[in-house]
Protein backbone atom coordinates (compact mmCIF):
# COMPACT_ATOMS: atom_id res chain seq x y z
CA UNK A 1 0.00 0.00 0.00
CA UNK A 2 1.62 3.13 -1.24
CA UNK A 3 0.87 6.37 1.37
CA UNK A 4 1.08 9.71 0.09
CA UNK A 5 3.77 11.58 2.39
CA UNK A 6 3.98 14.92 3.30
CA UNK A 7 5.92 17.79 1.55
CA UNK A 8 7.21 18.97 4.81
CA UNK A 9 6.26 17.94 8.01
CA UNK A 10 6.31 19.77 11.23
CA UNK A 11 6.53 17.61 14.07
CA UNK A 12 6.17 19.40 17.67
CA UNK A 13 8.72 21.97 16.95
CA UNK A 14 10.15 24.19 19.81
CA UNK A 15 12.39 27.05 19.96
CA UNK A 16 13.61 28.79 23.33
CA UNK A 17 15.83 31.56 23.31
CA UNK A 18 17.36 31.34 26.69
CA UNK A 19 14.30 31.42 28.85
CA UNK A 20 11.61 33.00 26.28
CA UNK A 21 9.74 30.20 24.57
CA UNK A 22 9.68 31.26 21.02
CA UNK A 23 7.82 27.93 19.78
CA UNK A 24 5.77 25.59 21.71
CA UNK A 25 5.31 21.99 20.20
CA UNK A 26 4.35 23.30 16.67
CA UNK A 27 3.16 20.89 14.12
CA UNK A 28 1.60 20.87 10.64
CA UNK A 29 1.65 19.73 7.10
CA UNK A 30 2.20 20.68 3.89
CA UNK A 31 1.32 18.74 0.79
CA UNK A 32 2.98 19.89 -2.62
CA UNK A 33 0.21 22.40 -4.52
CA UNK A 34 -0.63 23.59 -1.14
CA UNK A 35 -0.49 26.78 -0.04
CA UNK A 36 -0.52 27.71 3.33
CA UNK A 37 -1.25 30.85 5.15
CA UNK A 38 0.73 30.72 8.41
CA UNK A 39 -0.67 33.67 9.95
CA UNK A 40 -0.53 35.55 13.90
CA UNK A 41 0.41 38.28 14.94
CA UNK A 42 3.77 40.47 15.50
CA UNK A 43 5.68 38.16 18.00
CA UNK A 44 3.63 35.14 17.10
CA UNK A 45 6.68 32.72 16.18
CA UNK A 46 6.35 32.94 12.62
CA UNK A 47 9.29 34.23 11.44
CA UNK A 48 11.11 32.05 14.09
CA UNK A 49 9.30 28.98 12.61
CA UNK A 50 9.86 30.02 9.03
CA UNK A 51 13.69 30.75 9.72
CA UNK A 52 14.05 26.91 11.14
CA UNK A 53 12.60 25.78 8.09
CA UNK A 54 15.09 27.78 5.95
CA UNK A 55 17.77 26.59 7.78
CA UNK A 56 18.84 29.49 10.05
CA UNK A 57 18.08 28.95 13.27
CA UNK A 58 17.88 25.25 14.88
CA UNK A 59 14.77 24.04 16.88
CA UNK A 60 15.44 23.32 20.06
CA UNK A 61 13.40 20.26 19.61
CA UNK A 62 11.26 18.30 17.86
CA UNK A 63 11.37 17.00 13.95
CA UNK A 64 11.00 18.18 10.65
CA UNK A 65 10.27 15.88 7.50
CA UNK A 66 10.53 16.38 4.09
CA UNK A 67 8.77 14.04 1.47
CA UNK A 68 8.51 11.34 4.69
CA UNK A 69 12.35 11.48 5.36
CA UNK A 70 13.62 13.20 8.47
CA UNK A 71 16.25 15.50 7.87
CA UNK A 72 18.35 17.87 10.30
CA UNK A 73 18.77 21.08 8.71
CA UNK A 74 22.19 22.43 8.75
CA UNK A 75 22.19 25.78 7.12
CA UNK A 76 20.34 27.81 4.81
CA UNK A 77 22.23 26.14 2.13
CA UNK A 78 21.39 23.04 3.34
CA UNK A 79 17.42 23.57 2.69
CA UNK A 80 17.97 24.91 -0.92
CA UNK A 81 19.79 21.98 -1.90
CA UNK A 82 16.62 20.20 -0.36
CA UNK A 83 14.29 22.20 -2.74
CA UNK A 84 13.03 24.80 -0.15
CA UNK A 85 13.44 28.26 -0.75
CA UNK A 86 12.85 31.88 1.64
CA UNK A 87 11.59 34.87 -0.14
CA UNK A 88 11.33 37.89 2.52
CA UNK A 89 10.03 41.17 1.93
CA UNK A 90 11.33 43.57 -0.26
CA UNK A 91 14.60 42.14 0.44
CA UNK A 92 15.06 39.07 -2.03
CA UNK A 93 17.37 40.37 -4.27
CA UNK A 94 19.95 42.74 -4.08
CA UNK A 95 19.49 46.20 -5.72
CA UNK A 96 22.92 47.53 -6.21
CA UNK A 97 23.23 43.80 -8.57
CA UNK A 98 21.89 43.57 -12.22
CA UNK A 99 19.12 40.85 -12.82
CA UNK A 100 21.28 37.90 -13.60
CA UNK A 101 24.02 38.15 -11.49
CA UNK A 102 20.73 38.19 -8.63
CA UNK A 103 19.08 35.04 -10.36
CA UNK A 104 21.98 33.42 -10.07
CA UNK A 105 23.25 34.16 -6.57
CA UNK A 106 24.47 31.77 -4.82
CA UNK A 107 24.07 29.29 -7.32
CA UNK A 108 26.21 30.56 -10.55
CA UNK A 109 26.69 28.79 -13.17
CA UNK A 110 30.59 28.38 -13.41
CA UNK A 111 33.77 26.24 -15.18
CA UNK A 112 35.47 24.40 -13.29
CA UNK A 113 37.55 27.26 -11.79
CA UNK A 114 34.71 28.94 -10.31
CA UNK A 115 34.98 31.98 -13.14
CA UNK A 116 31.15 32.41 -14.17
CA UNK A 117 30.03 31.69 -17.35
CA UNK A 118 28.87 35.09 -18.03
CA UNK A 119 26.70 34.47 -21.22
CA UNK A 120 25.08 31.54 -20.35
CA UNK A 121 23.59 32.84 -17.31
CA UNK A 122 22.43 35.73 -19.25
CA UNK A 123 21.13 33.73 -21.91
CA UNK A 124 19.01 31.49 -19.33
CA UNK A 125 18.04 35.14 -16.87
CA UNK A 126 16.70 36.49 -20.55
CA UNK A 127 14.41 32.81 -20.59
CA UNK A 128 13.66 33.69 -17.06
CA UNK A 129 11.92 36.83 -17.74
CA UNK A 130 10.69 36.70 -20.98
CA UNK A 131 9.00 33.17 -20.51
CA UNK A 132 8.36 32.59 -17.33
CA UNK A 133 7.06 36.05 -16.07
CA UNK A 134 6.21 38.87 -18.68
CA UNK A 135 6.40 41.89 -16.15
CA UNK A 136 7.94 44.06 -18.75
CA UNK A 137 11.88 43.73 -17.62
CA UNK A 138 13.95 43.27 -21.32
CA UNK A 139 17.43 42.68 -20.23
CA UNK A 140 19.08 40.66 -17.61
CA UNK A 141 21.92 43.56 -17.30
CA UNK A 142 19.21 45.92 -15.57
CA UNK A 143 19.90 47.40 -12.00
CA UNK A 144 17.72 45.64 -9.90
CA UNK A 145 17.50 48.59 -8.15
CA UNK A 146 15.55 50.40 -10.62
CA UNK A 147 12.31 47.34 -10.64
CA UNK A 148 9.26 48.24 -8.42
CA UNK A 149 8.54 46.13 -5.21
CA UNK A 150 5.84 43.36 -7.46
CA UNK A 151 8.60 43.54 -9.93
CA UNK A 152 11.23 42.31 -7.14
CA UNK A 153 9.29 39.98 -5.86
CA UNK A 154 7.93 37.89 -9.09
CA UNK A 155 11.84 37.68 -10.60
CA UNK A 156 12.08 36.00 -6.83
CA UNK A 157 9.27 33.14 -7.14
CA UNK A 158 10.51 33.22 -11.01
CA UNK A 159 13.62 31.96 -9.99
CA UNK A 160 12.82 29.40 -7.39
CA UNK A 161 10.91 27.77 -9.94
CA UNK A 162 13.35 27.89 -12.31
CA UNK A 163 15.46 26.24 -10.35
CA UNK A 164 12.76 23.62 -9.58
CA UNK A 165 12.06 24.17 -5.76
CA UNK A 166 9.78 22.61 -4.04
CA UNK A 167 8.57 24.63 -1.39
CA UNK A 168 8.35 28.31 -0.98
CA UNK A 169 8.56 30.28 1.80
CA UNK A 170 7.44 33.70 1.64
CA UNK A 171 7.87 36.09 4.54
CA UNK A 172 5.81 38.68 4.50
CA UNK A 173 6.10 39.06 0.53
CA UNK A 174 3.41 42.01 -0.02
CA UNK A 175 4.27 43.72 3.00
CA UNK A 176 6.36 46.58 1.37
CA UNK A 177 4.22 46.63 -1.76
CA UNK A 178 1.52 49.23 -3.23
CA UNK A 179 -2.31 47.73 -3.32
CA UNK A 180 -1.73 47.12 -7.08
CA UNK A 181 0.97 45.75 -6.65
CA UNK A 182 0.45 43.25 -3.99
CA UNK A 183 -2.65 41.87 -6.56
CA UNK A 184 -0.10 41.18 -9.45
CA UNK A 185 2.34 39.57 -6.95
CA UNK A 186 -1.02 37.19 -5.25
CA UNK A 187 -1.73 36.36 -8.86
CA UNK A 188 1.31 35.31 -9.24
CA UNK A 189 1.50 33.15 -6.46
CA UNK A 190 -2.02 31.13 -7.07
CA UNK A 191 -0.52 30.35 -10.53
CA UNK A 192 2.40 28.08 -8.41
CA UNK A 193 -0.03 25.26 -7.65
CA UNK A 194 -0.47 24.39 -11.17
CA UNK A 195 3.72 23.45 -11.09
CA UNK A 196 3.69 21.78 -8.22
CA UNK A 197 4.75 23.87 -5.28
CA UNK A 198 3.84 24.01 -1.99
CA UNK A 199 3.58 27.14 -0.31
CA UNK A 200 4.02 29.12 3.03
CA UNK A 201 2.83 31.83 3.45
CA UNK A 202 3.74 33.97 6.10
CA UNK A 203 1.53 37.24 6.80
CA UNK A 204 -0.45 39.05 9.35
CA UNK A 205 -2.47 40.81 7.07
CA UNK A 206 -5.44 37.92 6.70
CA UNK A 207 -6.75 39.93 3.47
CA UNK A 208 -3.54 39.05 1.03
CA UNK A 209 -3.81 35.60 1.89
CA UNK A 210 -7.22 34.67 2.84
CA UNK A 211 -8.38 34.17 -1.14
CA UNK A 212 -5.19 32.54 -1.79
CA UNK A 213 -4.75 29.80 0.46
CA UNK A 214 -5.92 26.02 0.83
CA UNK A 215 -5.14 26.37 4.30
CA UNK A 216 -4.50 27.97 7.58
CA UNK A 217 -2.05 27.71 10.71
CA UNK A 218 -2.35 30.39 13.11
CA UNK A 219 0.22 31.15 15.56
CA UNK A 220 -0.15 33.16 18.82
CA UNK A 221 2.80 33.49 21.70
CA UNK A 222 4.58 30.97 20.08
CA UNK A 223 2.07 28.28 20.00
CA UNK A 224 -0.48 27.12 17.21
CA UNK A 225 -3.69 27.76 17.88
CA UNK A 226 -5.46 26.32 14.97
CA UNK A 227 -5.65 24.39 12.13
CA UNK A 228 -8.31 24.79 9.46
CA UNK A 229 -8.59 23.37 5.85
CA UNK A 230 -10.43 26.48 4.46
CA UNK A 231 -13.50 25.35 3.96
CA UNK A 232 -13.41 24.39 7.68
CA UNK A 233 -13.24 28.45 8.65
CA UNK A 234 -14.31 32.37 8.12
CA UNK A 235 -12.44 34.75 8.00
CA UNK A 236 -14.12 36.01 11.42
CA UNK A 237 -12.68 33.28 13.51
CA UNK A 238 -9.12 33.66 11.69
CA UNK A 239 -9.18 37.20 12.99
CA UNK A 240 -10.30 36.18 16.47
CA UNK A 241 -7.66 33.63 16.49
CA UNK A 242 -4.90 35.78 15.32
CA UNK A 243 -6.25 38.38 18.12
CA UNK A 244 -6.96 36.44 20.83
CA UNK A 245 -5.61 33.05 19.98
CA UNK A 246 -7.72 31.36 21.81
CA UNK A 247 -9.64 28.00 20.31
CA UNK A 248 -12.87 28.31 23.05
CA UNK A 249 -14.09 31.02 21.78
CA UNK A 250 -13.71 29.51 18.06
CA UNK A 251 -16.01 26.60 19.45
CA UNK A 252 -18.61 29.04 21.20
CA UNK A 253 -18.79 30.71 17.64
CA UNK A 254 -19.28 27.33 15.66
CA UNK B 1 22.38 48.61 -40.87
CA UNK B 2 23.14 46.04 -38.65
CA UNK B 3 26.83 47.09 -38.41
CA UNK B 4 25.29 50.34 -37.54
CA UNK B 5 23.07 48.94 -34.75
CA UNK B 6 25.98 46.76 -33.11
CA UNK B 7 28.13 49.83 -33.01
CA UNK B 8 25.17 51.28 -31.42
CA UNK B 9 25.22 48.43 -28.59
CA UNK B 10 28.93 48.89 -28.28
CA UNK B 11 28.90 52.74 -27.80
CA UNK B 12 25.45 52.20 -25.59
CA UNK B 13 27.66 49.41 -23.51
CA UNK B 14 30.67 51.59 -22.68
CA UNK B 15 28.85 54.67 -21.69
CA UNK B 16 26.55 52.87 -18.98
CA UNK B 17 29.93 51.04 -18.05
CA UNK B 18 30.39 51.96 -14.22
CA UNK B 19 33.89 52.82 -14.85
CA UNK B 20 33.53 55.07 -17.80
CA UNK B 21 32.99 58.82 -16.29
CA UNK B 22 35.95 57.94 -13.74
CA UNK B 23 38.45 56.80 -17.43
CA UNK B 24 37.22 59.94 -18.58
CA UNK B 25 37.91 62.10 -15.84
CA UNK B 26 41.65 60.92 -15.77
CA UNK B 27 41.91 61.12 -19.28
CA UNK B 28 40.75 64.83 -18.67
CA UNK B 29 43.17 66.03 -16.05
CA UNK B 30 45.89 63.57 -18.03
CA UNK B 31 45.29 66.34 -20.99
CA UNK B 32 45.25 69.02 -19.33
CA UNK B 33 48.31 68.46 -17.53
CA UNK B 34 50.21 67.47 -20.63
CA UNK B 35 49.11 70.71 -21.69
CA UNK B 36 49.58 73.42 -18.79
CA UNK B 37 52.44 71.92 -17.00
CA UNK B 38 55.77 71.84 -17.65
CA UNK B 39 57.76 68.56 -17.69
CA UNK B 40 54.58 66.88 -16.86
CA UNK B 41 54.66 64.31 -20.20
CA UNK B 42 58.27 63.41 -19.77
CA UNK B 43 59.39 59.87 -19.10
CA UNK B 44 61.14 60.87 -16.00
CA UNK B 45 58.10 61.86 -14.28
CA UNK B 46 56.09 59.24 -15.76
CA UNK B 47 58.16 57.17 -13.41
CA UNK B 48 58.05 59.53 -10.30
CA UNK B 49 54.25 58.42 -10.54
CA UNK B 50 54.44 54.90 -11.47
CA UNK B 51 56.79 54.33 -8.09
CA UNK B 52 54.31 56.54 -6.05
CA UNK B 53 51.25 55.02 -6.78
CA UNK B 54 51.50 51.17 -6.28
CA UNK B 55 52.10 51.46 -1.96
CA UNK B 56 48.76 53.22 -1.12
CA UNK B 57 46.77 51.41 -4.60
CA UNK B 58 47.91 47.91 -3.57
CA UNK B 59 46.34 48.52 -0.57
CA UNK B 60 43.37 50.27 -2.04
CA UNK B 61 42.41 47.19 -4.17
CA UNK B 62 42.29 45.21 -1.35
CA UNK B 63 39.86 48.00 0.89
CA UNK B 64 37.83 47.80 -2.28
CA UNK B 65 36.88 44.06 -2.26
CA UNK B 66 36.11 44.81 1.39
CA UNK B 67 34.09 47.80 1.09
CA UNK B 68 32.13 46.10 -1.43
CA UNK B 69 31.38 43.34 0.97
CA UNK B 70 30.28 46.25 3.24
CA UNK B 71 32.95 46.49 5.67
CA UNK B 72 36.21 48.70 6.19
CA UNK B 73 39.10 48.49 7.74
CA UNK B 74 41.20 51.58 9.38
CA UNK B 75 43.84 49.24 9.99
CA UNK B 76 46.17 49.15 6.99
CA UNK B 77 47.97 51.87 7.67
CA UNK B 78 49.70 50.28 11.22
CA UNK B 79 49.89 46.81 9.26
CA UNK B 80 52.08 48.39 6.55
CA UNK B 81 54.62 48.84 9.31
CA UNK B 82 54.08 46.09 11.10
CA UNK B 83 54.35 43.61 8.76
CA UNK B 84 58.13 44.62 7.18
CA UNK B 85 59.23 45.17 11.17
CA UNK B 86 57.82 41.63 11.42
CA UNK B 87 59.82 40.51 8.58
CA UNK B 88 63.14 42.30 9.41
CA UNK B 89 63.01 41.24 13.04
CA UNK B 90 62.64 37.43 12.00
CA UNK B 91 65.68 38.23 9.23
CA UNK B 92 67.91 39.20 12.26
CA UNK B 93 67.38 36.00 14.29
CA UNK B 94 69.04 34.27 11.73
CA UNK B 95 65.52 33.06 9.57
CA UNK B 96 65.51 32.93 5.65
CA UNK B 97 64.86 35.56 4.05
CA UNK B 98 62.26 34.15 1.86
CA UNK B 99 60.46 32.33 5.24
CA UNK B 100 60.63 35.46 7.00
CA UNK B 101 59.02 36.94 3.79
CA UNK B 102 56.18 34.25 4.34
CA UNK B 103 55.89 34.71 7.65
CA UNK B 104 55.24 38.56 7.78
CA UNK B 105 52.75 38.04 4.86
CA UNK B 106 50.77 35.80 7.31
CA UNK B 107 50.97 38.21 9.99
CA UNK B 108 48.82 40.84 8.14
CA UNK B 109 46.28 37.19 6.97
CA UNK B 110 46.15 37.15 10.62
CA UNK B 111 45.56 40.41 11.55
CA UNK B 112 42.79 40.66 9.03
CA UNK B 113 41.28 37.43 10.23
CA UNK B 114 41.24 39.33 13.85
CA UNK B 115 39.66 42.14 12.53
CA UNK B 116 37.62 39.95 10.19
CA UNK B 117 36.04 37.45 12.85
CA UNK B 118 35.88 40.38 15.64
CA UNK B 119 33.46 42.18 13.45
CA UNK B 120 31.05 39.52 12.45
CA UNK B 121 30.89 37.09 15.67
CA UNK B 122 30.20 39.98 17.58
CA UNK B 123 28.44 42.17 15.26
CA UNK B 124 31.23 45.23 16.11
CA UNK B 125 31.00 47.71 13.07
CA UNK B 126 34.44 47.71 11.26
CA UNK B 127 34.88 51.31 12.33
CA UNK B 128 35.08 50.89 15.85
CA UNK B 129 36.91 47.14 15.73
CA UNK B 130 39.96 48.48 13.26
CA UNK B 131 40.17 51.63 14.83
CA UNK B 132 41.36 49.67 17.95
CA UNK B 133 43.54 47.42 16.22
CA UNK B 134 45.48 50.21 14.29
CA UNK B 135 46.66 51.22 17.57
CA UNK B 136 47.20 47.71 18.81
CA UNK B 137 49.07 46.95 15.80
CA UNK B 138 50.56 50.40 15.79
CA UNK B 139 51.92 50.14 19.10
CA UNK B 140 53.33 46.28 18.80
CA UNK B 141 54.93 48.07 16.55
CA UNK B 142 56.81 50.16 18.45
CA UNK B 143 57.40 47.84 20.80
CA UNK B 144 58.91 45.63 18.23
CA UNK B 145 60.74 48.40 16.92
CA UNK B 146 61.94 50.18 20.44
CA UNK B 147 60.44 53.10 18.43
CA UNK B 148 63.78 53.44 16.06
CA UNK B 149 63.71 52.69 12.72
CA UNK B 150 64.58 49.40 11.15
CA UNK B 151 67.42 49.40 8.05
CA UNK B 152 67.31 46.00 5.31
CA UNK B 153 70.52 43.90 5.60
CA UNK B 154 73.17 44.14 2.91
CA UNK B 155 72.21 41.13 1.18
CA UNK B 156 68.43 41.70 0.20
CA UNK B 157 67.07 40.25 -2.43
CA UNK B 158 63.70 41.30 -2.17
CA UNK B 159 65.35 44.76 -2.97
CA UNK B 160 65.19 43.75 -6.55
CA UNK B 161 62.22 41.42 -6.66
CA UNK B 162 59.57 44.27 -5.17
CA UNK B 163 60.89 47.86 -6.38
CA UNK B 164 63.64 47.20 -8.95
CA UNK B 165 63.02 47.39 -12.39
CA UNK B 166 62.09 45.50 -15.62
CA UNK B 167 62.73 47.40 -18.62
CA UNK B 168 62.20 51.03 -17.64
CA UNK B 169 59.16 50.14 -15.15
CA UNK B 170 59.43 49.87 -12.13
CA UNK B 171 58.75 46.92 -10.49
CA UNK B 172 56.31 47.72 -7.84
CA UNK B 173 53.92 48.91 -10.68
CA UNK B 174 53.78 45.66 -12.44
CA UNK B 175 53.56 44.22 -8.48
CA UNK B 176 50.32 46.56 -8.43
CA UNK B 177 48.97 46.08 -12.12
CA UNK B 178 49.64 42.24 -11.28
CA UNK B 179 47.70 42.00 -8.41
CA UNK B 180 44.39 44.60 -9.72
CA UNK B 181 44.03 42.26 -12.72
CA UNK B 182 43.72 39.24 -10.62
CA UNK B 183 41.45 41.26 -8.56
CA UNK B 184 39.58 42.55 -10.66
CA UNK B 185 38.92 39.22 -12.90
CA UNK B 186 38.05 37.45 -9.03
CA UNK B 187 35.90 40.24 -8.35
CA UNK B 188 33.69 40.33 -11.57
CA UNK B 189 33.97 37.01 -12.85
CA UNK B 190 34.23 34.70 -10.51
CA UNK B 191 31.63 33.34 -8.26
CA UNK B 192 33.44 34.79 -5.27
CA UNK B 193 32.97 38.01 -6.26
CA UNK B 194 29.49 38.00 -6.88
CA UNK B 195 29.25 36.60 -3.32
CA UNK B 196 30.83 39.27 -2.22
CA UNK B 197 28.62 42.13 -3.92
CA UNK B 198 25.69 40.23 -2.90
CA UNK B 199 27.07 40.02 1.41
CA UNK B 200 27.31 44.02 0.93
CA UNK B 201 24.55 44.79 -1.06
CA UNK B 202 22.10 42.69 0.76
CA UNK B 203 23.21 40.80 3.81
CA UNK B 204 19.75 38.80 4.41
CA UNK B 205 19.14 38.42 0.71
CA UNK B 206 22.66 36.43 0.35
CA UNK B 207 22.10 34.48 3.53
CA UNK B 208 18.87 33.49 1.98
CA UNK B 209 20.55 32.20 -0.87
CA UNK B 210 22.78 29.98 1.34
CA UNK B 211 25.82 32.63 0.92
CA UNK B 212 27.59 32.97 4.46
CA UNK B 213 28.41 35.81 3.93
CA UNK B 214 30.47 36.24 7.88
CA UNK B 215 33.21 34.00 6.00
CA UNK B 216 32.85 36.24 3.13
CA UNK B 217 33.69 39.42 4.65
CA UNK B 218 36.54 37.52 7.35
CA UNK B 219 38.09 36.36 3.95
CA UNK B 220 37.95 39.71 2.56
CA UNK B 221 39.38 41.42 5.61
CA UNK B 222 42.32 38.70 5.65
CA UNK B 223 43.10 39.78 1.49
CA UNK B 224 43.62 43.11 2.74
CA UNK B 225 45.87 42.23 5.94
CA UNK B 226 48.45 40.40 3.32
CA UNK B 227 47.93 43.13 0.42
CA UNK B 228 48.77 45.82 3.36
CA UNK B 229 52.07 43.69 4.91
CA UNK B 230 52.86 43.20 1.10
CA UNK B 231 52.74 47.17 0.53
CA UNK B 232 54.83 47.07 3.45
CA UNK B 233 57.29 45.41 2.31
CA UNK B 234 57.40 47.08 -1.28
CA UNK B 235 57.68 50.07 0.74
CA UNK B 236 60.60 48.69 2.96
CA UNK B 237 62.33 47.49 -0.28
CA UNK B 238 62.04 50.89 -1.84
CA UNK B 239 63.30 53.16 0.61
CA UNK B 240 65.83 50.39 2.42
CA UNK B 241 64.36 51.32 5.81
CA UNK B 242 61.53 51.53 7.72
CA UNK B 243 60.09 54.12 10.48
CA UNK B 244 57.42 52.55 12.82
CA UNK B 245 55.37 55.13 11.95
CA UNK B 246 55.29 54.23 8.34
CA UNK B 247 51.81 54.27 6.64
CA UNK B 248 50.15 56.44 9.13
CA UNK B 249 47.43 58.20 7.07
CA UNK B 250 47.56 55.73 4.67
CA UNK B 251 44.00 53.74 5.50
CA UNK B 252 42.30 57.33 4.80
CA UNK B 253 44.09 57.87 1.42
CA UNK B 254 43.44 54.10 0.70
CA UNK B 255 39.74 54.74 1.31
CA UNK B 256 39.90 58.26 -0.57
CA UNK B 257 41.31 56.38 -3.70
CA UNK B 258 38.23 53.65 -3.38
CA UNK B 259 35.71 56.20 -2.90
CA UNK B 260 37.04 58.53 -5.95
CA UNK B 261 36.90 55.20 -7.77
CA UNK B 262 32.86 55.09 -7.14
CA UNK B 263 32.91 52.17 -4.41
CA UNK B 264 29.88 52.75 -2.44
CA UNK B 265 30.80 53.13 1.36
CA UNK B 266 27.68 51.45 2.03
CA UNK B 267 28.74 48.26 0.31
CA UNK B 268 27.45 46.52 -2.74
CA UNK B 269 28.76 48.09 -5.74
CA UNK B 270 32.35 49.26 -6.73
CA UNK B 271 34.99 48.24 -9.01
CA UNK B 272 38.93 47.59 -8.99
CA UNK B 273 39.43 49.66 -12.30
CA UNK B 274 37.73 52.60 -10.53
CA UNK B 275 39.95 52.06 -7.90
CA UNK B 276 43.29 52.15 -9.93
CA UNK B 277 42.26 55.09 -11.65
CA UNK B 278 41.55 56.99 -7.96
CA UNK B 279 45.02 56.10 -7.03
CA UNK B 280 46.37 57.18 -10.29
CA UNK B 281 44.08 60.48 -9.67
CA UNK B 282 45.15 61.59 -6.72
CA UNK B 283 49.03 60.46 -6.96
CA UNK B 284 48.57 62.80 -10.49
CA UNK B 285 47.36 65.51 -8.79
CA UNK B 286 50.12 65.51 -6.21
CA UNK B 287 52.78 65.58 -9.20
CA UNK B 288 50.84 68.06 -10.72
CA UNK B 289 51.01 70.60 -8.06
CA UNK B 290 54.98 69.58 -7.03
CA UNK B 291 55.36 70.50 -10.92
CA UNK B 292 53.30 74.09 -10.77
CA UNK B 293 55.23 75.05 -7.36
CA UNK B 294 52.45 74.75 -5.62
CA UNK B 295 53.09 74.33 -1.74
CA UNK B 296 53.16 71.13 -0.39
CA UNK B 297 49.98 72.34 2.05
CA UNK B 298 47.94 72.67 -1.33
CA UNK B 299 47.96 68.77 -1.83
CA UNK B 300 45.54 67.65 1.02
CA UNK B 301 42.69 70.38 -0.02
CA UNK B 302 42.65 69.27 -3.43
CA UNK B 303 42.33 65.99 -2.46
CA UNK B 304 39.59 66.60 -0.48
CA UNK B 305 37.85 68.58 -3.45
CA UNK B 306 38.58 65.88 -5.63
CA UNK B 307 36.92 63.51 -3.14
CA UNK B 308 33.46 65.37 -2.81
CA UNK B 309 33.14 66.45 -6.60
CA UNK B 310 33.80 62.98 -7.60
CA UNK B 311 31.28 61.47 -5.50
CA UNK B 312 28.63 64.39 -6.46
CA UNK B 313 28.55 63.04 -10.03
CA UNK B 314 28.38 59.83 -8.87
CA UNK B 315 25.29 60.91 -7.05
CA UNK B 316 24.16 62.60 -10.27
CA UNK B 317 24.54 59.42 -12.16
CA UNK B 318 22.22 57.37 -9.64
CA UNK B 319 19.06 59.89 -9.97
Amino acid sequence: MHEEKALLKIENISKNFNKFKALENVSFELDSNEIMGLVGDNGAGKSTLIKIISGLLKPSSGNIYINGEKVILKSSRHSINLGIETIHQESSLVDTMNMYRNIFMGREITNAFGFMKKYKMIEEANKILNEKISIGIQSSEQLVGNLSGGQKQAVAVATAMYFKQKLLLLDEPTNALSVKEAQQVLKFISELKKENIGVIFVTHNINHVYSLADKFVILNRGQKVGDFKKENVTMEQLIELIIYGKEKRIKKLQ
Amino acid sequence: MDKNSNFKTILRNISSHKDTKILLILLGILVFSSLFIRNFNTWRNLRVILINVPIVGIVGIGVTMLMISGEFDLSVGSIVAFGPFVMLSLVNTGIPIYISLILSLLAGVFVGFLNGFIVTNWNIPSLIVTLGAAMIWRGATLILSQGSPSTIPKHFPLRKILAGELGKVPVQFIWFLLLAIILWIILEYSYYGNWVFATGGNRMAAEARGINTSKIKIFNFMIVGLLSSFAGLVQLSQLGSIFPLQGSGMELSAIASVVIGGTLISGGAGSIIGTFVGVLIISITNNVLILAGAPGYWYQLFVGLIIIVVVIVYSLRRE
